[in-house]
């Protein structure tokens, strides 16, 4: 449990790289608009605002799992044990984490095959496999999100 | 077995695994992917799940949804609520239950900028129940009002709701949101009246009125909320006239209430960063049950289960409005267990086959289910703005703020009805868009 303040300024920096895109998407579609009204729009702001969307999207996932801001009905565990429901909350966690990780897996998979066809976007060009290795670390990082939450909650260290 | 009785066995299972505290976009994630195994093969469904999600984060018309919450919460942090509601006040303040009366069309004001019920709720719950305490507003009517007038955040535009539901259905996000302005206004208008008819009935419920203020004193509080209320011209004004694409008017939105903000100096970098956090944390939440979402349909589909309900009930020899009627009421009791954006995400990908083989207008049944939605916003056993509200009044126990709901929730089905008498409530103003 010591090292979890460092997990959690990983998933800080992760939630920033993210914010940083949120706010560059922001400013691209901005400058697009406004540039359209003199006649001279930003090319290719569709593409790039999928590729940011893709960053911002998958960085603030772990986030939001370290934070258990994730929605879930606890309307018939909530009347377990105290022991059961810590046990069920571990079993979530787990059940996350594989799923991330197996996510994860297969994007870094995706993102080769991409690599090999040499994938890029059509108007600016910008190649996808560094996105979909991003968007990887990304879902890597969020399943040790909800290892980590699984874990506290079994240690009854739950946010909540 | 049949695709569509592994089709039928996954939404079972998926209603039972539901109520399992595990987060509910692993749930539907999950069990799409086993069922699409099932189907196919586990490496096609590996191969599906992480295509999905990528192309859901990837998907340039959702991108729409982080940019209307960081909206929302700029205008949040910025203080808005205060002037909203002290504005409202001074319109509404003289009629019994005023202060009540006044949150309610804050609410509706803070919903133009904010596309969530649950964050309007908690946003206006801290400004408006202190002040409604001091007052001496009963329990039941200080914090039900607060509750009701939330819900309006996902029907009046922005709404994550509309949003949500025109992703799905490719209905016009544009022409869902301005099809929610007059059954915002409407809708306001009715809370209103209820809280009168409730004061009027039960005297206790509120203090006496307050003294008239004069129309110039009026007029001036305008000038605290003219901010928002130009935001909203303005972002919706663009999307109405087909100047901006959603996304677009998102990013506009976002960028106009910050620099409002800043111009006014009514946000600090603690503001923006608060902001900036929020929309990462709500983020998260609503993608994941997105995606989710997006896995399930895609075994949904698959496995023929929408298209065979939608034939089945096409063949059915009950009238359309019944049908409609019984598709209305299984959100209500979807609403017991599930939360908003999840009811949409699992509901439309069956329903709306069966909509378009009745020949009804998708940008009506859009407008029917955000509000059946929002009746489970505020119905137990989940009412999520409910929730919310406890937290900020934990003086007032559950019950009592879920007894001084049940009024709202009934004109919430009433309307409902009423807008399935006159569906030009919500299709008249789409009608004159481009």
């Amino acid at each position: 449990m010591t090292r979890l303040p460092k997990y959690e300024r990983v998933v800080s920096t992760l939630t920033w790289v993210g914010l940083c895109g949120l706010i560059i998407m922001v400013t691209i579609t901005v400058a697009n608009v406004v540039g359209r009204i003199f006649g001279f729009p930003v090319p290719g702001t569709l593409e790039m605002i999928e590729f940011l969307g893709a960053i911002t999207i998958s960085a603030v996932l772990a986030y939001t799992t370290v934070m258990e801001g994730h929605v879930a009905v606890d309307l018939v565990v909530g009347r377990f044990p105290v022991k059961a429901q810590r046990a069920v909350g571990f079993l979530s966690g787990i059940i996350g984490s594989l799923m991330m990780l197996l996510i994860g897996y297969k994007t870094v998979i995706i993102g080769m095959r991409a690599w090999a066809d040499g994938g890029k976007s059509d108007i600016l060009k910008i190649p996808s496999t560094p996105i979909l290795f991003f968007v990887a670390l990304c879902f890597l990082i969020t399943a040790m999100g909800f290892f980590v939450t699984g874990v506290r909650s079994l240690l009854g260290d739950d946010r909540k | 077995m049949s695709n569509l009785a592994v089709g039928t066995i996954g939404v079972i299972l998926m209603v039972l695994l539901l109520v399992s505290k595990i987060p509910i976009g692993l749930v539907m994630a999950l069990v799409g992917f086993a069922g699409f195994a099932y189907l196919v093969s586990p490496n096609a469904a590996l191969e599906m799940m992480a295509s999905t999600c990528y192309g859901t984060m990837a998907d340039y018309g959702l991108t729409v949804i982080p940019l209307f919450i960081l909206m929302g919460e700029f205008a949040s942090n910025s203080g808005i609520t205060k002037e909203l509601y002290a504005t409202s006040n001074k319109w509404m303040g003289h009629i019994p239950g005023g202060l009540a009366i006044a949150t309610i069309w804050a609410c509706a004001g803070f919903a133009a900028v904010c596309g969530s019920s649950v964050a309007s709720a908690a946003t206006m719950g801290t400004v408006t129940i202190p002040e409604m305490k001091k007052y001496c507003y009963a329990p039941p009517l200080r914090t039900a009002c607060v509750v009701a007038g939330g819900t309006l955040g996902i029907l009046v535009p922005p709404s994550v709701g509309f949003i949500i539901y025109g992703i799905i259905t490719n209905t016009s996000i544009g022409k869902l949101f301005v099809a929610g302005i007059i059954p915002g206004i409407l809708l306001a208008s009715m809370f209103t009246i209820i809280i009168y008819a409730q004061v009027r009935i039960n005297p206790s419920l509120a203090p006496e009125a307050t003294a008239k203020v004069s129309f110039i004193k009026k007029l001036s509080s305008l000038k605290g909320s003219i901010d928002m209320l130009i935001v909203f011209i303005f972002v919706m004004g663009g999307l109405f006239v087909g100047f901006f694409t959603p996304t677009e008017a998102g990013a506009m939105g976002a960028f106009f209430t910050l620099a409002l903000s800043l111009v006014r100096r009514r946000i600090n970098f603690k503001g923006i960063t608060k902001s900036l956090f929020s929309t990462a944390s709500t983020t998260g939440m609503i993608f994941l049950i997105t995606i989710g979402a997006m896995v399930f349909s895609r075994f949904l589909a698959l496995s023929t289960l929408p298209t065979e309900v939608a034939k089945w009930v096409g063949n059915l020899s009950l009238s359309p409005v019944i049908i409609l009627i019984i598709m209305l009421l299984m959100y209500l009791i979807l609403g017991c267990i599930l939360d908003t954006l999840a009811m949409i995400l699992l509901t439309i990908p069956i329903f709306f086959p069966v909509i378009t083989t009745l020949g009804f207008d998708q940008l009506w049944f859009g407008v029917l289910v955000v509000i059946m939605a929002e009746v489970g916003l505020i119905t137990p056993p989940i009412g999520m703005n409910v929730y919310v509200i406890a937290g900020v009044a934990k003086d007032v126990p559950l019950g009592t703020i879920f007894k001084g709901s049940y009024p709202f929730a009934l004109i919430m089905l009433g309307f409902v009805g009423l807008i399935i008498v006159f569906p030009s409530i919500a299709t008249f103003l789409p009608a004159f868009m481009k």
